[in-house]
């Protein structure tokens, strides 16, 4: 009885050894990647920022983005839930709450419908749905046929982006001009 | 190596690509089967991914089949196939990562994966390394193959893509083939047409030996 545990106990701690040194090579190259992810995202949807700062203000984090040590403006992680599940959006927004950029980072909604909120088209650069948001104040934006144009058959999923959109702005400048 | 040798190790290889293919024959494995069947790319990542856990763990657990007792075999090879499955994962994420992001959470779920340590439990543990380690690769590569026909086929149907390729701008796709429905269809009919091929060949019939899964 005292057999099998030993040998257990054994093979354990070789599997352990091995994944440990595994991990020591690895860890370092997946943390870098993660971080280039992030500091290429920041860039991506407040573009011309050559600098970035992370602050916070009443537990909501954001980044300021400065070019030449002004401040650009500040980008934003927004949470919102979509027809299934969180979509997980980053927003880049000028001093005044205009809209520079927009990435969905995760999301869980259908294919084909609501998950167009998040595919590029080969060709193009961003998806065609954040494409609309792009130059327009966070405040005034609305799913309608001159404003947002929503995705043919994916109404909540479009919906979700826009009120995410709307309500982390809003409150995040609401804070802000404190 | 002597000619009998080469040819009974050269069938434990074949065996796993047409008469035990784990996806058609043995039907193991069917749920990342068909969670990652949905484009052509993912499936070869995870054909890749699963033939390296499965040479990995069958060679451990053929080389210490005198050494693990028989009472406590599945822990044992449960430990081997979840370190192996943990070195790709870490593999994975820092060399491919952005394979790691579409096959998501299929890739720790290799662990689990019902081909993997259904080989261990009906073959690694009773035979010699050679012969696993052609069992493995056989195993392996009838797994792709499986991934590789259900996709393309799921891929040109519900995305009008091969390989992220668009076939036909103005092919309209039919999206149930990249959920759910789609896979089972997809499955299901390629099953029936192998079965019919078979006795129509007076073969005998793909037999399910493997464990529901």
């Amino acid at each position: 009885m005292v057999k099998y545990g030993l040998i257990l106990m054994m093979i354990c701690l070789i599997a352990s050894l091995v994944l440990a040194v595994v991990f020591k090579i690895t860890n370092p190259i997946i943390c870098a990647q993660g971080q280039k992810e992030e500091v290429a995202s920041l860039s991506e949807v407040l573009p011309g920022i050559d600098d970035f700062k992370k602050n916070t203000i009443d537990d909501l984090n954001f980044y300021e983005g400065y070019l030449k040590g002004s401040l650009i403006g500040y980008i934003l992680r927004a949470e919102t839930p979509g027809y299934s599940g969180s979509i997980d959006m980053l927003v880049g927004i000028d001093k005044e709450g205009k809209i520079m950029g927009i990435k969905v980072l995760s999301h869980q909604e259908t294919p084909g419908l609501g998950a167009k909120i998040a595919q590029v088209m080969p060709q193009e650069k961003m998806p065609r749905f954040l494409e609309q948001f792009i130059g327009k104040n966070a405040s005034t934006l609305m799913l309608e046929k001159n404003n947002i144009q929503a995705i043919s058959g994916a109404t909540i999923s479009s919906k979700a982006v826009v009120d995410g959109v709307k309500k982390t702005v809003s409150q995040f400048l609401d804070k802000i001009k404190k | 190596m002597k000619r009998g040798n080469f040819k009974k190790l050269f069938f434990e290889f074949k065996k796993g690509i047409t008469i035990e293919n784990p996806t058609f024959a043995l039907v193991l494995g069917l749920c990342p089967t068909l969670a990652v069947s949905t484009n052509v790319t993912n499936a070869i990542g995870m054909g890749i991914a699963a033939t390296f856990v499965l040479l990995g763990s069958n060679i451990i657990i053929s080389s210490l089949r005198e050494f693990i007792p028989d009472r406590i075999r599945i822990p044992c090879f449960i430990v081997v196939i979840a370190t192996f499955v943990t070195i790709v994962e870490l593999l994975m994420k820092a060399f491919a990562p952005a394979l790691s992001l579409a096959l998501g959470i299929f890739v720790p779920l290799i662990v689990v994966n019902c081909i993997v340590l259904g080989r261990a439990e009906a073959f690694a543990c009773k035979n010699g390394v050679l012969a696993s380690i052609c069992d493995a690769l056989g195993m392996g590569v009838g797994f792709t193959l499986a991934l590789i026909i259900i996709s393309a086929i799921r891929e040109i149907i519900g995305s009008g893509t091969i390989l992220g390729y668009i076939i036909n701008k103005q092919y309209e796709p039919v999206l149930m083939f990249v959920v759910a429905p789609g896979a089972l269809f997809t499955l299901g009919i390629l099953i029936g047409i192998i079965n019919l091929y078979r006795i129509k060949k007076k073969k005998a019939v793909l037999k399910n030996t493997g464990c529901c899964h």
